[in-house]
């Protein structure tokens, strides 16, 4: 057990790439699922010593959440009555309900996005859907650094606002 | 509308999206701020959530308008020209925001907000809010106050919070209680007669036929046993860590030290017997599976069980009982294992 959960983390070492954040947005699409997950996430971040973690706590947060997420689908495996095809249908990372709720999320973020003030979408659109840099944002708008953080922050906390409501249950 | 809820998420919502955009910076955060953030997200579960929520929002936003609908140069004339104040506060928006999630989502979607959003601020104004188990399911629920919630199988709960009180009723079942302190509402569990009173705590009750079972597994809880006849408060009986009230309906509370681990073993789905007679265990087995384990005769009922055992797997204990000899096995796929005990001719 120890052993190949492991190996199945090994897939994801370095700085949490994508593949991991996804495999976690699956798990955070369901508001009761999402709050277990977190409530999980959350108990075992109390229990680890903090000097362990402090290099990279972002990384070892979404490690644990991937892991706790990982682990209760064995045990959902193995828990669950027999012939329980819906599982199985569950499992599959690449199935179109995965990608559904992926066009589900972009498509709210888009909905989002009409919500802000011009200049926080066209900064959160300039770094999220063109990749420009921070510093080149700065120059390309006319702010200040400091201004496009706080853009980009109030962009994704309105969009996260906007996603709330269907959140919360 | 106004509600204590949709307030004490507003600022975290805030926060994650801050944190996460400082996170994604290319040059490294000093110490002294990734400590800030770990502090952070260890307060609240909600707090973790809302993180998770934030990245995984911040990486799908890469998908935005991805056939570049958007002219951002003409969004930035805009903005010269008609001088948008900046958005302190994203209520307003959001709230015209949600109106349009509803308009394109559809007829279902908007029935599953409403009701969801009905429920959530129904919290606040003192109704009731219901959590229930089916056979064998597990679930973990976190209040509106931020304490968590653990249901057991076949359980079922009732929660009251106002502004003076939480209170929540176990209807039936087990459930294992994480509270968030606030000196200024008390988290109360009732149990039939029985009052589980904690202030930022973590403890377990389980209710019985018979008897509740309350485990502190953190801080201390005030026990009361309330008699319907009695207008006089009862006394307290006051727990902490690793003890165990046993309260029946017509005795004394009993108090006994325990091991909180063996309480809560069910988190994992363990059943942990010690000295118990096989009809407790097959009762326990019983409250997680379908297929149940019935105990026939007197002797076979009272004989004492020691072990760890899988809840899901009642087979396991079946067999177990099966080694000795002087036990007869009738199985009814799907239905029962009747167990019965032969008169045993010399011992």
């Amino acid at each position: 057990m120890a052993r190949n959960q492991r190996r199945w983390l090994d897939e994801f070492t370095g700085e949490p790439g994508k593949r991991l954040l996804r495999y976690l947005a699956a798990r955070l699409v369901d508001a009761q699922q999402a709050d277990d997950l977190a409530q999980e996430t959350y108990l075992r971040l109390l229990r680890v010593d903090e000097e362990a973690v402090i290099r990279e706590p972002r990384a070892y947060a979404l490690r644990v959440a991937a892991n706790v997420a990982h682990e209760w689908r064995s045990l959902a495996r193995n828990r669950l009555p027999h012939g329980s095809d819906a599982l199985d249908a569950l499992e599959d990372e690449s199935s179109p309900e995965r990608a559904f709720e992926q066009r589900e999320r972009i498509d709210r973020l888009n909905r989002a996005l009409e919500t802000l003030s011009p200049n926080c979408r066209a900064v959160l659109l300039l770094h999220r859907r063109d990749k420009l840099t921070r510093e080149q944002i700065a120059e390309t708008v006319g702010i200040s650094v400091g201004m496009v953080k706080k853009h980009l922050a109030q962009g994704l906390a309105v969009c996260r606002r906007f996603q709330s409501g269907r959140d919360e249950t | 509308m106004n509600n204590d809820v949709d307030k004490a998420t507003a600022g975290v919502i805030e926060q994650a999206a801050d944190w996460v955009v400082r996170l994604h910076e290319d040059v490294s955060m000093p110490t002294a701020e990734r400590r800030a953030f770990l502090a952070w997200l260890r307060q609240s579960p909600v707090h973790v959530r809302e993180f998770l929520q934030a990245e995984v929002d911040w990486l799908a936003l890469e998908g935005v308008d991805s056939e570049h609908g958007i002219d951002v140069a003409a969004l930035l004339a805009d903005d010269e020209t008609n001088v948008v104040p900046l958005r302190g506060s994203a209520s307003a928006p959001s709230r015209s925001s949600k109106r349009g999630y509803r308009n394109v989502a559809g007829l279902a979607a908007t029935v599953i907000v409403a009701v969801a959003m009905a429920t959530y601020f129904l919290l606040d104004s003192r109704s009731t809010e219901s959590y229930v188990t089916a056979l064998g399911e597990q679930r973990s629920v976190v209040l509106p106050d931020g304490s968590v919630v653990e249901l057991n199988t076949q359980s079922r709960l009732d929660v009251r919070f106002d502004d003076v009180r939480r209170d929540v009723d176990l209807l039936a079942g087990e459930a294992l209680f994480t509270v968030e302190k606030d000196p200024s509402r008390p988290f109360r569990v009732f149990s039939g007669a029985v009052e589980v009173q904690a202030v930022g705590t973590q403890f377990n009750v389980y209710r019985q036929t018979e008897q509740t079972v309350v485990t502190v597994l953190e801080g201390r809880v005030a026990v009361r046993q309330h008699e319907v006849s009695s207008t006089v408060p009862p006394e307290a009986v006051e727990l902490s860590v690793g003890e165990q009230a046993v309260v029946q309906a017509e005795a004394t509370l009993r108090q006994v030290t325990t091991s909180p681990t063996k309480a809560v073993a069910w988190r994992q789905r363990r059943l942990v017997f010690e000295d118990e007679s096989l009809a407790n265990v097959a009762a326990e087995f019983n409250r997680y599976n379908a297929q149940r384990i019935v105990v026939e005769g007197d002797a076979l009922r009272a004989r004492r069980i020691n072990g760890v055992f899988n809840a899901d797997r009642p087979e396991r204990i079946v067999q177990f009982i099966m080694r000795s000899s002087d036990v007869e096995l009738v199985e009814v796929p799907g239905e029962e294992w009747r167990l019965v005990g032969l008169p045993v001719s010399s011992e």
